[in-house]
């Protein structure tokens, strides 16, 4: 059964959520203005198409942000990311971060592709800019766990990207960045 | 292990952004809660009805079908995802277009102050300004039109109104500025190529070159006008979609016989000029070969033309009488 949507509690909603709600998908697109509103907007669009006959959900912004998830996957699933810098995708250097839109959308496409748990755990420490700690505990585990999690995470995603990229720049860039790790662990 | 990052201020969201979308939000919100409950129900819910509609069947011979109901609601996001992400795409490279078509303005602009280009120039580059910014609303339209019915957007004027919202006359008023702002243009280019053959720096083929854009600008906003009124026409139900069709075909052929008429007007003359021109050894007779099959080709192309648009008004007298 539909009901009428009340315009007041509807915009008290919109004001509440549309910054949180915009931060998390400008992070996985990587600041790229014109996707992030476009995927926002439609993410509002398909809350108008649901919450008059569902009712308002009791977490607004949880449910926002599932949808905009889905709309990000969706979106990742089909791009065709072009990365004009394969080097710059180097998961495991302390400064790589996925913060411009080519390599937002390349680590999305990957991401995109990877079994859910390991998807939250590297969106957790990438896009949402979570310590090892912070996601510790938000899971109830340990440091340690969490840090096998994410180098095991990585492992597949880097597998995802080079079958997604052109195979012969991820080769060569897959190869020093094997290297920086043994060097960091001797 | 490498520490998390801060957040940087980038992602915060524009203020014209926050206020556009809840403006979007609130207009939506209005015009569906002014909708009927059953028409609510249909437009919102075609794709869950009949995802229950097919549960209730199913589920009386076998629990098995809510996979089924899924499965409708699923492919449905699936086919707007898909296109959605197409559009996207498109929407992409014309914002890329633009920037590039303000960059050249700007150009223009500069160097027309400096003396180095005529004016011309600049209202040319505005013109490409204005054409891309139309397709870029256009574009944007057909994407929330999708988002909305979740199939490729219709721009026939039979097209039904999505949600209560109809798309074709938005689209149809928008598509109006850039010939309008074009027929500007050529009335400049005309007077232009006028003074210049009164001077006698231009060929007469040149007047003539820019009458014709003029006559296909003024038939193009001719026929828009036309669809709107074919539009409002089909809203108020006073013809059917079947007539509405018609009407618009009608409408095509129509501006294609008006604006192939003069430049077979123009490519006669042409070829009387080339002509004289062979006659008095001032032309090759290869010039008078190609003159002659262009209005050969113009001839054939305008016969077709008038064809269509006789079978087209014999369907519809056929239409009105039956």
């Amino acid at each position: 059964m539909t009901r009428q949507i009340d315009d007041a509690e509807l915009l008290q909603t919109y004001r509440g959520t549309i910054r949180p709600l915009y931060a998390y998908v400008s992070r996985r697109v990587g600041g790229d203005v014109g996707l992030a509103e476009d995927l926002v907007q439609e993410t509002w669009m398909r809350a108008l198409d649901a919450w008059p006959a569902r009712g308002m959900p009791k977490e607004p912004l949880a449910w926002l942000i599932r949808v905009a998830h889905n709309t990000l996957v969706s979106h990742f699933r089909r791009a065709r990311p072009t990365l004009a810098d394969p080097a710059m995708l180097d998961l495991e250097a302390a400064k790589f971060s996925p913060d411009t839109p080519d390599i937002a959308a390349a680590v999305g496409c990957g991401l995109s592709r990877l079994r859910r748990s390991h998807a939250s755990v590297l969106e957790a420490f990438y896009f949402d800019g979570k310590t090892v700690a912070e996601i510790a505990a938000e899971q109830s585990v340990s440091e340690r766990a969490v840090e096998g999690r994410l180098r095991r995470a990585r492992s597949k995603l880097k597998k995802v990207l080079n079958k997604i990229l052109r195979p012969a720049e991820l080769r060569g860039h897959a190869g020093g960045t094997e290297h920086a790790r043994q060097t960091r662990t001797s | 292990m490498q520490e998390g990052r801060n957040m940087p201020d980038k992602h915060a969201p524009r203020s014209e952004f926050i206020e556009h979308l809840q403006s979007q939000i609130v207009t939506e919100v209005q015009r569906r809660n002014r909708l009927p409950e059953s028409s609510r129900l249909s437009l919102r819910w075609s794709w869950p009805l009949a995802a229950v509609a097919a549960l209730l069947v199913v589920v009386s011979m076998a629990a098995g079908g809510v996979a089924v109901g899924a499965a409708y609601e699923g492919q449905a996001n699936e086919r707007r995802d898909a296109l959605l992400s197409g559009y996207r795409q498109r929407v992409q490279l014309t914002k890329d277009r633009l920037d590039l078509a303000n960059r050249e303005l700007q150009d223009a602009q500069q160097k027309f102050q400096m003396g180095l280009v005529p004016q011309l120039a600049t209202l040319e580059a505005q013109l490409k300004v204005a054409e891309v910014s139309g397709q870029l609303k256009t574009l944007e339209s057909q994407m929330q039109e999708i988002r909305q019915t979740g199939s490729e957007p219709l721009d026939v004027v039979s097209s039904p109104l999505v949600g209560g919202r109809d798309f074709v006359t938005e689209r149809l008023t928008d598509a109006r500025a850039f010939p309008m702002m074009a027929l500007q243009l050529e009335e400049t280019r005309l007077q232009v190529a006028q003074r210049r053959m009164a001077v006698g720096v231009a060929e007469p083929a040149e007047v003539e070159a820019a009458q014709i854009r003029l006559i296909e600008l003024k038939a193009a906003l001719e026929t828009i006008q036309k669809k709107l009124a074919i539009r409002q026409q089909l809203i108020k139900k006073e013809i059917d979609a079947t007539r509405a069709d018609l009407l618009e075909l009608e409408a095509d052929a129509l501006v294609k016989v008006n604006t192939l008429k003069p430049k077979v007007a123009l490519a006669t003359r042409e070829l009387e000029r080339v002509q004289l021109k062979v006659k008095v050894g001032a032309a090759q007779n290869i010039e008078l070969a190609q003159a002659q099959m262009k209005v050969a080709e113009l001839n054939s192309d305008l016969a077709a033309a008038q064809l269509e648009l006789v079978l087209i008004q014999q369907k519809l007298k056929g239409k009105i009488e039956g």
